[in-house]
């Protein structure tokens, strides 16, 4: 049950929030220039590190806000919540063999 | 000339009105109350518009507050600000003036104005188990330095979303939900309530 | 309160002491043991109390039948398991040791038959050659049809106690709670760590498993903290705990699982340990904690390890520590002649105290070649027997140990020299060394390191911040140690709170006892070869040998996981507290590998059972989940409707009158709402007000089709995908004002399609600028339907309904009965249908005036079954029955809603070349040949029958009614090529070999220019 660190709400429990896979993945400008493989990729294929990640969250149960979250797969460790919509802050992306 | 038809609230079934014992003292357990009929606005809009903030402000006798939590009242009406942006305003008995006087002040802002009084039901739990009662199913802090007077928190209690509102230092809470969780809802405090004595109060 | 008898006369309890320990000799208490009446006094367990009454017999053990008795006087006891109580307030495998005697208290022994001393299953015992570890992967296959009667019988055998067989009667309760430290354990170290804490203003939970704080100073009795017995120190820190209110101390409490973050969670027997009589009406029997702390101290202390050596297993065979407990906390004697056996220095505390209260003890057997250590020392000036450099080398006696042998070692510890010496005995007591409890430290994933010398694990680094061992658990085994170490993390923990802790003004003056020297045999070797003569356990209530773990390795396993699986070692209830690491030894020296290469299997919660009931809490039958009802719900229910349930939702279903079934009900209610009209409670579909300049454009970005160019006033239904084509939801969506629009949804997708739409505007958009509140109980809605659904609503409302003024697919306000309304002509049943939006309060006299003024035109209440039926005739898709996720509106024949202009949430979807294949399911309408035969719904559709299985299954039946307005079934089904099968036949296999052929048709059934909708 993690502690996320909701940016309007403040610390809370993870059972009110709802998870939104990986972050900074932007809808294609031009789907219709894509291939069937490039969009499939872009609905369907996510990274999976054993390390820091890049993931997105939603207060669902609270403000019903939006934001990412730098957190490391292993310790389970937070290492940032930063705005939906702005650039990772720069923290060491660790990662695990 | 058509009747005037009855206003049901959400928990008229349970028939709360007859089964209230005369005393407002929740004793050393828990009193639990179905709060009357409020008017209710979602307000939402931007506070860094200064057309919005100064509308707003203008509409109910206060600035709307920035933080999300924090609640500013102004005579019958009070602020609860549940998100950026997003307000909810209750307070008094007519829903379609309070929303036609935020609608007036806002005239030309980018803003949303719903008017949600029929929406949701609130329960009031009172006494020194009230936090205690609370707890069980909210993953909150109720402890009173977590969780101050003036102070509103939207979160999970058992299966469903509340609001919560504490407004004053007195133990007690005001926990808005949806019309329809009303009923699970009421029935959830009380039998959590039970084993510190609970007491169905006047609301 | 239950009247408890004087105490009882000497020849009860023969072994108990005349004085000494923690319990009430004024008061008696009777229990009952199978058919054996027996007493005890408050502060015992069942365990103290029969041993007290010289009852070692306690079980049977679970492949071999093989006599058990009691070894600990904890958590980890894996023999005294017992089923207390009587169906259905009976729980099994109840740990003797833990479970606290009342006055009236029955328990019966577990696994046997038809009684513990004469067990028919004992032939298990006799037959061990043939059911070693792993047995039943070789066996039980022959022949292949012979399963289902093996599986029967397996099932007999599995399992020790009996579940009970009605509903638990009892209630239970779960709460949140919050806390700055949470100290698991309330010994020494732990009663350090909260009081440093505690006195700096945190605060402070403490968790402790047992009804007295203490941890093993209640079971010593020399021990001296600053001079004056250490149980003094114990009642001031436990007396200035409890008059804090910033300290909770729940007893009876484990904390059984370490979560993310420091959330914990605690299982408290709140009424256990009280007569049901007594048990407070209201108070839950257990309650679960769900706990979330900044700071965490495990003080959870270390278990000690049994020698595992021949035939140690018979009842009078103890852990020394145990005995030392049975006589310091509860003035029990566990034998009249005892050997210790021993390969460290804290078995001879226990030769010491037996000796002390007048207990023959014949031998103490010491693995060291030499005895040393302080207590070995007080035990030689004592004039004890030691026999060092020897082993016990194998027991013997039926039902209780009743002799022993004792040989010397050779050298390297392998093997025994001769025969050795017979030593008669009733109490056995070995200590291997002692394993620090770091379960909860490595379900939080901190890594363990091993210490040599002490031939344990102990905790390394934490993975979670905020997280300390102290005291024996750290491996600070000594008094001293564990006082200071807990005053220590006490003030760290405090600190990282930004609190001071003011440090003690003097140093707490006590004994700093180890308990080395050590000489560590993880298999003690008798005179025969390892699984002759006799049996080595390493996990007694798994019935596990140390010839079973080498078994395994000559079975090729190497990894320490596969060999606790392939011998289940360490799986019973006890998880492997007292045989693990002595598992992980027999491994490591078979495999010639240092210990820490082997390792240690994986800790998971929870470190000991916890009750179902305490998951559930109070979150059973009627608050098993809410139900939700509309406001109009009374009256449904006043008038005879039955429900059903739509997510949370309780929907009126239909509304039979005397005498109708659903066949009948729902037919009338069709048959009327196309005759006359009806009304139905439309309440629980979503509802969401959009507003903002770019209202339309997000409704052009989430619909296929296009929203520009609606009119205020006017109402268009929208089919919404997700991005990978599929439909997700539908609903009429009507334009407010220029920048609002009220959206529909199903009444299942209210909450996802505002969170999706939500999801899109502030990760994708939030350039547009629109606000969506959700108003789907701000108002009741009422739907009107039928041909006198005009007149009706008229005599109630003040608006013009004509056809010119207020057509097919638009909306005005007005009032109803005299409550303002917003009235949207919609239809979901091909019929003229007003859907009529009231302020939720009013909802329930709206509908109330509108059914009295309907009376006179028969108006019919009609539900959810009448209303799929009514759609269906029109061929009208429901979200979630015609769609399952899979399903493209083009499968659906809806590419007339599929804007070609522009982007929506879905189109490049639609256009893999995937979608295009003609192979696909596509919607269409069946009609049975036979016109009475109405198709199951979800009904597997093939081409043609045959002999050979599988039979391709080319579609199923998705909706399928009795229509009696088309006075013939009809069904729609999803069918693979779907519309080029137009006019074919299809078979529906039914079970019991029926199958019904129907023809494909287009799927409409009834008005088909749809004419009725436009009147």
């Amino acid at each position: 049950m993690l502690l996320i660190d909701c940016p309007h709400c403040g610390p809370r429990a993870e059972l009110e929030f709802s998870y939104g896979h990986e972050a900074h993945i932007e809808r294609p400008k031009a789907p219709e220039a894509l291939s069937d493989a490039e969009w499939a990729d872009y609905l369907f294929l996510r990274d999976n590190t054993k390390g820091v990640i890049l993931e997105r969250w939603v207060h669902s149960h609270g403000c019903r806000r939006w934001f990412n979250v730098a957190r490391d797969t292993v310790t389970y460790e937070i290492l940032a919540v930063y705005p939906m919509g702005a650039e990772p802050p720069a923290l060491e992306r660790k990662t695990y063999v | 000339m058509p009747e005037i038809l009855e206003h049901h609230s959400a928990l008229a079934h349970l028939g709360l009105a007859a089964r209230a014992v005369a005393t407002r003292d929740a004793g050393q357990g828990v009193g639990l109350a179905e709060a009357p009929y409020r008017a209710a606005v979602n307000l939402r809009g931007r506070l860094d518009d200064a057309g919005f903030a100064a509308g707003a402000e203008q509409a109910l006798g206060c600035a709307l507050p920035a933080e999300v939590g924090a609640v500013a009242t102004a005579g019958e009406l009070s602020a609860l600000a549940l998100g950026p942006g997003e307000w909810l305003v209750v307070g008094g008995s007519d829903g379609p003036a309070l929303r036609a006087r935020l609608l007036a002040a806002l005239e030309g802002v980018f803003a949303s104005v719903v008017e949600v009084g029929q929406q949701y039901a609130t329960i009031r739990i009172a006494g020194p188990k009230a936090a205690e009662t609370l707890q069980k199913g909210c993953p909150l802090d109720f402890d009173a330095a977590a969780f101050p007077a003036g102070r509103c928190a939207q979160s999970l209690l058992s299966k469903i979303d509340v609001l919560v509102w504490k407004r004053s230092e007195e133990p007690a809470f005001e926990v808005t939900v949806r019309r329809s969780f009303a009923d699970y809802a009421w029935r959830w405090l009380h039998d959590a309530a039970r084993e510190y004595g609970v007491a169905i109060l006047a609301g | 309160m239950a009247q408890s008898a004087p105490a009882a006369a000497r020849s009860s309890q023969p072994f108990r002491l005349s004085e000494g320990g923690r319990i009430d000799r004024s008061r008696s208490l009777t229990f009952r043991f199978d058919d054996r009446e027996l007493t005890g006094h408050p502060g015992d367990t069942l365990a103290s109390a029969l041993l007290a009454n010289g009852v070692h017999l306690v079980g049977r053990s679970f492949k071999y039948h093989r006599p058990r008795g009691i070894v600990t006087a904890g958590a980890e006891e894996p023999n005294a398991l017992v089923q207390v109580g009587r169906d259905p307030r009976t729980e099994p495998n109840v740990r003797a040791t833990q479970l606290e005697l009342f006055d009236g208290l029955g328990v019966s022994s577990q696994n046997r038959w038809p009684s513990l001393e004469f067990d028919v299953g004992g032939v298990n015992n006799l037959l061990s050659r043939f059911l070693p570890a792993g047995f039943y992967y070789k066996t039980f296959m022959w022949p292949a049809a012979a399963w289902e009667t093996y599986e029967k019988a397996i099932r007999q055998a599995a399992g020790l106690g009996l579940a009970p067989s009605k509903p638990d009667p009892d209630h239970y309760d779960k709460t949140f709670a919050h806390c700055d430290l949470l100290v698991v354990g309330a010994g020494p170290a732990g009663l350090s760590a909260a009081l440093t804490a505690a006195r700096a203003g945190a605060r402070v939970v403490v968790a402790e498993q047992d009804f007295l704080l203490g941890g093993d100073l209640l079971s010593d009795r020399t021990a001296k903290i600053d001079g004056r017995p250490a149980l003094e120190w114990v009642a001031e820190a436990e007396a200035e705990l409890r008059a804090s209110d910033r300290v909770r101390i729940l007893t009876r409490t484990i904390c059984f699982a370490a979560y993310d973050h420091n959330f914990f969670a605690l299982h408290e027997r709140v009424t256990d340990h009280l007569a049901p009589a007594d048990r407070p009406e209201g108070l839950p029997r257990h309650r679960l904690w769900k706990l979330r702390t900044k700071q965490a101290i495990f003080a959870t202390g270390a278990i000690e390890r049994p020698l595992v050596f021949r035939d140690n297993d018979r009842p009078g065979i103890l852990l020394a520590s145990a005995a030392r407990s049975y006589l310091n906390r509860w003035g029990v004697r566990a034998g009249s002649e005892a050997v210790v056996f021993t390969g460290n220095d804290s078995g001879y505390a226990t030769a010491l105290d037996l000796k002390a209260v007048g207990v023959r003890v014949n031998a103490v057997v010491d693995l060291r070649a030499a005895a040393e250590g302080p207590l070995s020392e007080a035990a030689k000036a004592a004039g004890l027997r030691i026999l060092a450099g020897h082993a016990v080398t194998g027991t013997e006696g039926d039902k209780r140990i009743a002799r022993l042998r004792a040989a010397p070692l050779d050298a390297d510890g392998k093997g025994v020299r001769g025969s050795g010496q017979e030593i008669a005995c009733d109490l056995l007591v070995s200590s291997a060394g002692w394993s620090p409890t770091v379960h909860l430290h490595c379900q939080a994933k901190g890594s363990l390191a091993w210490d040599e010398a002490h031939a344990c694990y102990l905790p390394d680094r934490s993975m979670q911040k905020g997280q300390a061992v102290i005291g024996s658990a750290a491996g600070a085994f000594g008094l001293a140690s564990c006082l200071a170490g807990g005053e220590a993390a006490g003030r760290e923990a405090a600190g990282a709170l930004g609190l001071e802790a003011k440090a003690s003004r003097k140093k707490t003056q006590a004994e700093d006892r180890d308990f080395l020297p050590m000489r560590q045999l993880y298999c003690v070797p008798s005179d025969k070869p390892l699984g002759q003569g006799g049996k080595h356990f390493v996990d007694q209530q798994n019935d596990v040998t140390a010839a079973d773990l080498l078994l395994a390795l000559r079975e090729g396993y190497r990894s320490i996981e596969h060999v606790k699986r392939y011998t289940t070692t360490g799986m019973g209830t006890d998880q492997g507290k007292l045989g693990n690491l002595n598992a992980i030894g027999i491994v490591a020296e078979r495999l010639g590998l240092p210990l820490p290469e082997v390792g240690v299997t994986t800790y998971r919660a929870p470190y000991t059972p916890v009750s179902f009931g305490a998951f559930a809490g109070r979150d059973v039958d009627a608050l098993l989940d809410p139900v939700r009802t509309t406001p109009i719900h009374s009256w449904h229910e006043r008038n005879g409707a039955l429900f059903e349930d739509v997510g949370q939702w309780r929907r009126a279903w239909y509304y039979p009158k005397a005498g109708e079934d659903l066949h009948r009900a729902v037919a009338r209610e069709v048959a009327a709402t196309r005759e006359t009209v009806g009304i139905m409670d439309a309440t629980t579909l979503g509802k969401i007000e959009i507003v903002g300049p770019d209202a339309a454009e997000l409704l052009n970005r989430v619909y296929t089709n296009a929203w520009s160019k609606l009119e205020v006033g006017r109402c268009r239904y929208g089919l919404m995908l997700k991005e990978d084509g599929m439909v997700m939801d539908d609903g009429v969506t009507s334009r407010l004002a220029e920048d609002r629009f009220l959206m529909t949804t199903t009444t299942g997708n209210a909450a996802p399609v505002l969170a999706h739409l939500e999801e899109w505007l502030q990760t994708e958009w939030p350039d547009l600028e629109v606000f969506l509140t959700s108003v789907t109980e701000q108002f009741a809605t009422m739907t009107l339907s039928g041909p006198n659904a005009r007149k009706l609503l008229a005599e109630l409302c003040d608006l013009d309904l004509s056809t010119e003024a207020f057509p097919h697919m638009s909306w005005q306000e007005g009032s109803v009965a005299g409550v303002p309304a917003r009235i949207f002509r919609i239809s979901f049943t091909g019929e003229l249908s007003y859907e009529i939006n009231v302020p939720a309060g009013h909802g329930l006299s709206v509908w109330q005036a509108l059914y009295r003024h309907g009376e006179k035109y028969g108006i019919t209440p009609y539900g959810t079954e009448a209303m799929h039926v009514l759609r269906a005739e029109k061929g009208f898709i429901i979200v979630g029955q015609e769609t399952d996720g899979s399903v493209t509106p083009l499968d659906l024949g809806m590419d007339w809603i599929v804007s070609k202009k522009k982007d929506f949430i879905g189109r490049r979807s639609l256009s893999r070349s995937d979608m295009a294949d003609s192979g696909r399911k596509q919607l269409v309408g069946l009609l049975t040949q036979d016109p009475k035969v109405v198709l199951p719904e979800g009904g597997a559709l093939v081409e043609a029958m045959r002999d050979a299985t599988p039979v391709p299954m080319i579609g199923h039946v998705t909706s399928s009614y009795w229509s009696p307005n088309c006075e013939r079934s009809i069904a729609l089904a999803l069918v693979k090529g779907g519309r080029a099968r137009l006019g074919k036949t299809v078979l529906c296999p039914l079970e019991g070999g029926k199958t019904v052929p129907c023809t494909v048709v287009e799927p409409l059934f009834f008005d088909k220019e749809g004419d009725r909708l436009r009147a």
